[in-house]
């Protein structure tokens, strides 16, 4: 009588490990991707002296943001599992921690990459990320990642504001943040919509993996 | 406010985007091609032991319609 429950508990741990194994994946493959695709100083180049964008939080609601939002949501997609979102968002501080400390990784300062204002930041992302996607699951899939990438990536953005800019540059000034929350949910709707798109292929690829 | 510009780094940014962009497109291409290659060859397959289990099938047959008659 008590084998058949303690089975379909062992099983259901190594599904879920399964699972949490590919967000933490993600989480670090995303970190890397993002360390060597925007060195130190290039986000905030292209923001403010390429785009001429107000600041500070451009390069957070245009890049950063839409970034992670894209690789959290895929990850909590192709899992149908939930915690992963948070558990992808772990796994990229820790692997931006990684990065900048033992490989050196340039960063820009006032993102304030691996420390734990970082961590908080992240955590909170992917907090919402999860949040959302429960509250929202009356909505088809698609309106769901649309919801979801606009909500968390205004959430960053304003966490941004509050907690890190004005430790790292200054306080946002009202008249930038029309501006700037029109740019992040833009940029939200757009990531969320991709990680929708991203997510039917290679759903399809994963599911001929498991069937072999 | 937003430190100073660093043209340098948006300039090794756009070159590594350029990069992991052809990276991709060359991977998804080669998946496509192994993909096909892989239904061609299933395709094949399916053709070669349709004509052989004819090829079985027909004698047998043929036999049949002799041991009638």
């Amino acid at each position: 009588m008590l084998k058949f429950p303690t089975r379909r508990l062992v099983k259901i741990d190594v599904a879920y490990a399964k699972k949490a194994a590919l967000g933490v994946a993600m989480g670090a493959v995303g970190a890397a991707l993002f360390l060597f695709a925007f060195p130190g100083g290039s986000i905030s180049t292209l923001m403010h002296d390429v785009l001429h964008l107000p600041g500070p939080g451009a390069g957070i609601a245009a890049v950063f943001g839409p970034f992670l939002i894209f690789v959290l949501l895929l990850s909590s997609l192709l899992t149908r599992t939930r915690g992963v979102a948070l558990i992808a968002a772990l796994a990229f501080v820790v692997s931006c921690m990684v990065l900048v400390q033992v490989h050196g990784a340039r960063t820009n300062p006032k993102g304030a990459f691996g420390s734990l204002l970082f961590l908080a930041a992240l955590a909170l992302l992917g907090l919402a990320i999860e949040v959302v996607l429960v509250l929202s699951s009356a909505f088809r899939p698609a309106r769901q990642c649309l919801l979801t990438g606009a909500v968390a990536n205004a959430v960053l953005l304003i966490f941004y504001w509050l907690v890190i800019f004005p430790r790292t540059a200054s306080w946002v000034k009202w008249k930038d943040v029309p501006v700037l929350m029109g740019i992040c949910l833009v940029t939200g709707l757009l990531a969320g919509y991709v990680a929708w798109l991203a997510f039917q292929p290679l759903s399809r690829v994963l599911a001929l993996g498991d069937k072999e | 406010m937003c430190g100073p510009a660093d043209f340098g780094a948006l300039h090794t940014s756009l070159t590594r985007l350029a990069a992991l962009f052809a990276g991709g497109v060359a991977t998804y291409a080669v998946s496509r091609l192994v993909s096909f290659c892989r239904r061609l060859r299933l395709k094949r397959r399916t053709q070669e032991e349709a004509r052989s289990h004819l090829l079985r099938t027909l004698p047998v047959q043929v036999s049949g319609e002799h041991s009638n008659s």
